[in-house]
Order: structure tokens, then sequence, then C-alpha cells
């Protein structure tokens, strides 16, 4: 039987999908409790990334430092979580950023949160502090704080093989390397190679002093109505499979497929945004990955119950670093990161950098773009190699940047500048530093250059957690030219146009909010594959709560309001939704956008109106908060002026 | 059907460990998402490399030799071997069984033997299994 939100008596047994169950860790104390979920966060905001940022608005100062103790972080899975819906891996994790500031809000795949949803909780809550290195032990309600004295200093490679041994095979675990340890703002959680990358979450959890999150389960998540969730799951399959560029280069490469493309659209960032097109791009093709077999083995390994697997496991077989370094996984982001927008085209130079950023469990977006920056301020003369113990930091120079990204992840000697990110670095070093730093809310803006795509103007501009490769990656619809039907988009748009209406950017952004709060991954709707409809209809399926579309997106466009309510109270403005001036000044300097420059003011405009904000507030108004349900919020807003 | 020619085919080379097989055989034969349940089970031999462990539908079912209550058959469809309702998971199987592919799970409270029993038609593993890694 399906009820409607209203009749659901929402006290969360009758819910099925969700397993009702929350785990709050008080590190300082050392108490573990458990408790139901909060309906009235569900109702709201539905899960994952939304309950995360919820906690943060009620139980965290608004002004709180993201490294003291009074921070939390919360992991998050979304009721999809651990089902068989196509890439059901993911794990929200929620925290004041250290490197922006603002919300922090990072997810990832492996196999960790559907674990976690086997053990029996939606989510889990570290408050507090240790007292000294600890790792905490889930096995079902069995929950352990552990002592990792033996586990501090070590990579997070070592952490997990560590603790694999320790606690056996079947463990899934989660865990920081040096970079949290030594709180670097840019570090990152990792999970089996995945990674919460963004927003310093690794620093955060260094701060908690917890090393690791073990977790063991064997509970059932439980399905309302088991014929109807395989019917449309295999709806969602189809359409994913459906899409020719999804279920061809991207299945089969992962995401690096995308570097062609946006590099023949002018979308490609080229030495720290000096170009928006690489010249030498062919040698960094993932072709040339796979036809190189004497030099790297390729394996897939799928997170949790993905359809598209773009997860892969290299091993660099031999080269100058070595023979047989497990180098991990190569992302588009990451290749981007540390290839064109550093000037490298060399393989070997970027899998060995993305070694040391995996092992240390630093961001390899904030990392590359770090390296991109102080190469510019480099070849600016702004540092010189005294700065740099004596690395000549010129574009292109990979084995200077591995160096130095070794050094970042340690603290050693120059790295301690730059293992903040590049903002603080550029604070640091003062002069002119700041004019290269390319940055939007303090996180490095990934690998999309703004001139090539007005949405991706407002994407990076706008995004609530800093300048974000994900809320949306909107260049498929108009640099690329997608259409997405079913959110409304049906003709195609101008990616040159600032002063175009941002309506259609608004659905787009809150469906992609919307796998974030659902459990799954960005990646089946990236190309416009996944039907906001179906997925609507999957999570009705699972849960027995009626719902349709609308609604899904409303509670995304609730969660982005908090995330921007949130920021409002620790001084976020529309000033902080600024790109770099780069973009307004310099022209593109290739390819489709050659010689555009962005209209910053007029996009945000557009945005803006489409989302009902306050153009100088940056939040919504008090009118749209009312229609979202959400007037406390606006009231909590004022209470605390 | 011949025994033992119909049964889950693996590809180990293919699989890329995403387990969307283990979880959707618990969905389709139990209603509801069971790590324990699980007819095909994944494991990592090394980073990368997968094993696939599912019932062989062996034509001398070893399975069956021992079991107290006769619950376990040869399905005259499919070929499959199945077991009964009348399963009173006292765990002989799984004992005898020489590649572990039966698990013992707990269902509404009582403890069952669990295998592969070919859906009782098309593998449901096999229709999700993205990289055709299994066929039958």
């Amino acid at each position: 039987m399906l009820k409607s939100a209203l009749e659901m008596r929402w006290d969360g047994d009758e819910m099925k999908g969700y397993k009702n169950c929350v785990l709050r860790i008080d590190l300082s104390s050392k108490n573990i409790s458990k408790e139901k979920l909060n309906m009235e966060y569900v109702k709201r905001y539905l899960g994952g990334e939304g309950y995360g940022v919820a906690l943060l608005w009620d139980e965290v100062p608004h002004d709180t430092e993201p490294l003291s103790e009074k921070n939390i972080l919360s992991f998050n899975t979304g009721p999809l979580t651990g089902t068989p819906m196509a890439s059901a891996s993911r794990i929200s994790i929620n925290f004041l950023s250290p490197l922006s500031n603002t919300i922090g809000s990072s997810n990832m795949g492996s196999h960790f949160g559907a674990e976690v949803k086997f053990a029996g909780y939606d989510s889990i809550i570290f408050e507090g502090k240790a007292d000294k290195p600890v790792i905490v032990v889930i096995e079902n309600d069995k929950v352990e704080i552990k002592d990792a004295a033996h586990l501090w200093g070590k990579n997070t490679r070592e952490t997990t093989e560590i603790l694999n041994e320790e606690l056996g095979k079947e463990y899934k675990i989660s865990c920081i390397g040096q970079g949290g340890e030594n709180l670097s703002s840019i570090a990152c959680i990792f999970s089996d190679d995945c990674f919460a990358g963004r927003g310093g979450a690794g620093a955060v959890m260094g701060s908690k002093n917890l090393k690791a999150v073990a977790v063991k389960g064997n509970g059932k998540i439980e399905i309302n109505d088991k014929d109807k969730f395989l019917e449309i799951n295999a709806v969602a399959i189809r359409e994913i499979r459906d899409e020719v560029y999804t279920w061809g280069p991207v299945h089969g490469y992962g995401t690096p497929a995308w570097l062609d493309g946006a590099n023949e659209c002018g979308l490609l960032p080229t030495r720290n945004f000096r170009q928006n097109q690489f010249e030498k791009l062919e040698p960094i093709m993932p072709t040339q990955l796979w036809n190189n077999r004497e030099k790297f083995e390729v394996r897939r390994r799928a997170c949790y119950s993905c359809q598209l697997g773009c997860h892969k496991y290299i091993v660099m077989k031999n080269s100058d670093y070595g023979d047989d370094i497990g180098v991990g996984e190569l992302e588009f982001e990451t290749i981007a990161a540390l290839g064109p927008r550093c000037g490298v085209n060399s393989y070997e130079d970027i899998s060995m950098a993305n070694y040391y950023l995996t092992i240390y469990g630093l961001d390899t977006i904030s990392g590359g773009a770090t390296i991109s920056a102080a190469m510019e301020w480099y070849e600016e003369g702004i540092i010189t190699s005294d700065d740099l113990d004596g690395l000549e930091l010129n574009f292109g120079n990979g084995k200077a940047m591995v160096e130095l990204l070794r050094k970042m992840g340690l603290r050693e000697g120059c790295g301690d500048l730059f293992a903040d990110g590049s903002q603080v670095a550029a604070e640091k070093i003062g002069k002119r530093a700041l004019d290269y730093t390319m940055t939007v809310k303090g996180m490095e803006i990934p690998a999309t250059d703004p001139r090539g795509s007005s949405a991706m103007t407002v994407s990076l501009g706008t995004s609530e957690r800093g300048a974000c490769h994900m809320r949306p990656y909107a260049a498929t619809i108009d640099a690329f030219g997608y259409l997405y039907p079913d959110l409304g988009v049906t003709e195609p748009k101008d990616p040159f146009d600032d002063k175009e209406s941002k309506e259609w950017l608004k659905s787009v952004k809150e469906f992609f909010v919307v796998t974030n709060l659902i459990g799954i991954c960005d990646f089946n709707v990236i190309n416009c594959e996944l039907h906001a409809t179906t997925l609507a209809a999957i999570y009705t399926a699972l849960t027995g709560i009626e719902t349709d579309k609308e609604e899904l997106l409303r509670k995304a466009e609730r969660t982005i309001a908090l995330e921007r309510a949130l920021n409002y109270e620790r001084g976020f403005r529309r000033d902080d939704d600024r790109l770099p001036k780069r973009f307004m000044t310099e022209e593109a300097s290739g390819g489709p956008p050659k010689g555009r420059k962005v209209d910053m003011e007029s996009a945000l405009d557009k945005y803006y109106e489409a989302c009902s904000y306050d153009k100088e507030k940056a939040i919504p108004t008090k009118e749209k908060f009312k229609s979202l349900g959400m007037e406390d919020v606006y009231n909590g807003l004022l209470a605390n002026k | 059907m011949k025994p033992g020619v119909i049964k889950v085919r693996v590809n180990p080379d293919l699989c890329q460990g995403c387990r969307a097989c283990e979880s959707v055989c618990s969905v389709f034969h139990l209603g509801v998402v069971d790590p324990a349940a699980t007819g095909i089970k994944i494991s990592e031999k090394k980073m990368g490399h997968f094993k696939q462990n599912v019932c062989q539908q062996c034509s001398d079912m070893v399975c069956a030799e021992h079991c107290p209550v006769d619950a376990i058959s040869r399905d005259s469809f499919t070929g499959a071997v199945t077991i009964s309702d009348a399963c009173i998971g006292c765990g002989k199987c799984a004992e005898d069984c020489p590649i572990d592919a039966i698990s013992m799970i707990e269902f509404e409270g009582k403890p069952l033997a669990y295998k592969c029993d070919l859906c009782g038609g098309v593998p449901e593993c096999v229709k999700i299994c993205p990289r055709n890694a299994l066929g039958w």
C-alpha cells in the first residue's frame, strides 16, 4: 500500500529502504548512542547530503571554526544506498569545510556506504575530539572506539592493509593519510581508492584524531514493493545503457573519456587557465594507457552495484620512478589537473603524482590546481626556486610537480606552504600571488573553463561548497549540446550567452543534488541518462512513500536553500559567488569560445532570478523560504543578526 | 534439461566487482537486500581481480545426499538444483558443497539454506551484470 507523505505515520518504522537508525559517536566522552532518524529532516531533505546539512544547521554553532571540536563529521547514506539500483553506493560526508569555510559536502562511492547500511545505520555522526588517535570499529550493533597509535603516520594504503589484516577482509574501511593527520585543508577521506575528495573532509577527520572507520554488517534492507522495484530498476538500467556516450567511451575508459571532448569545446584548463585548450593532449588520452600494456596494467574495480564502472585501478609496471607502483585511479579531473593544467603531458608523471596524492590522502583536483598556481607564480617571478627547495617549477616540469606534491603530502620543507591549497599559499606569499589563484570561496576550480560554458560559469560560481565540478556539470547541456527533456531542457542552450535565462540550470542542479540525497552517483545523470521520473518511481517502490519528480527536486531545492542559509550565516554573499578576475578580463585563447570573456554579473543575475534569490544576500527571499516550508530557517537567520 | 549444462557461467576477466549480482539475488528471491543471501558471491583475489562463486548445478548433487528432509531436488524445467520450503536449516548441504555455493541465512526468523536456483528461468544476476561477465 502506497501512502502519501502526509498519511505516513512518520515514526519511520513503516518506511522501507531507510534503516531508521543513526549512530552518534562522541569522540570526546567516548559515548556511543543510537537514535531514530529525524523524520522532519527526511520529510524536508530526504536523506544523504540533506540530512548531513540539517544536522550542521541544528547542532553546530554557525560561526564554528571548521577544525575545532565543535564541528561534526557525519557520514550519511541515502535510502537507495546498498540496493541493486545502478550505482547505489554513495555516502555523503558533511562538515564545515576548512578549505572553503562554507558547508562541506563531499561524497564517495566504493563499497563503504552499502556496508554502513548493512550494519544497520543511515548515518554515522562523529562529534568532539578524541584525546589520542583512535579508530572506530563497527560490526552491526557492536561499536568500539579503539586505540590507533600504531596506525598514526601510516599512509592510506598501509592503514587499509593493516586493518584488513587485523579485523578481517570483510571490513570496509574509510581512513585518512598523512595529509589528514597534518590537517592539510585539501585532505580527503580515502576508502578503497575512492575519495571524499573536496573541501578537506580528511582534515576534519584528522582534527578529531579519528584515523579510520571500519564497518562490517550483515543486516537487511527492506523493500516495499520488490516487483515494482525490479521492474523500474530495469528501466533505469536501460536508460543508462541506451546513452551512447555513457555506455561507449565512459563505460570503457571511465571518466578520462571526457578529455578530448572537453578539449575540442575549449573547456580544458591549460597552464592555470592561461589557455583553454591543450595542444599536446594525444599522449595523455586514455587509449594510451590501455594500449601501453608493457607499462600500465589497468583493472576495473567498480563501486557497489555500479553499471558504469568508471573506477579503475592502475599499476605502473616500469618507469623512472620504480617498478609495479599501484598508482590507483586516474580520473578525468585528476588527469586534467595534473596534466594540461600544469602543462604536463606524460602519463608517468601524472600517475606518480596521483600515487602520492592517493597515499597521503589529498584531493587530486585541489592538489593539481595548487601546483599549477605555483607554476604560474614561479613563471611570473613571484616565487623563486629558493622558495621551492631548489625546484624549478616551470609549466610542464612533471618531475618537479611530483616532488612538490610529495612534500605537500608530508608538509615537508616547502610543501608546508602549499599543503592548505592555493588560496592560503597565495595569502602567505602576498604580492600579486592572489591574481593567479583560480579559486571560488577558497576552493580550486576543477577542470572546466567557464569561458567555454555559460552554465559552468554559474555552476562553479554559485556552488555552495566552493568551485565544484558536480553542482551541476552542466557543460554537457550547453557546450556539448545534450538535451534533458525530463527536466524541461528540450532545446539546445547557448554556451556563450550569459544573459540567457538560467531557469533550466536550476532543475538540472537540483537533480544533481537529488543524487546526493538519495545515494546514487552523479554519473547516472551527467549525460542526461537517468530520468527524474524513473528515480522518483524507484524511490516510491523502495520506501512506500509516494513521491514524484517535482517533490524530489523540491527536496533538493530545500537542501540548497539550507546550505545557502548556513553559508550566509558564515558571511558569504554575492561577492563570493564571483569567479576569479581572469575570466572577466582575459579572453579565451582557442576553440569555439575563442575571444570570449565571462559576463559574471549577468550570469549571476539570471541564476538568482531563476532561483528567487535575493540578489545581494544570495539566499532565497522570504517568500521563497515560505513556499519551501522553511520559514523557521529564515527566521533563524534574522534572529542571529 | 541436462544437469550441469545450464548454470550461471562466469568470465572472471570481465568482472568489475560491483556486486550488483549479489544485491539483486536476494531482492528477487526474498524481497530484501540481504548481504548474506547471495546465490552468487564475488570476492577480490588481488586488486582488480575477482572470483565469482556460484552453484555449478552438478549432476551428482552432493548437497542432496545427506539432506534429512529431502528438500533438495532438480527442477525439471530449468535444470537447477533447488531447495524446497521443506528446508529445516540444518546446514548439512552447505557443509557438503564442494565449492561453498550454499549459504546459511536467516529469513523471517528461521534458518534456511540458500543457493542459486537460476531464478526459475532467466537469472537476474545475468540480466543486471553490466559487463556480460555472467551468462547462462
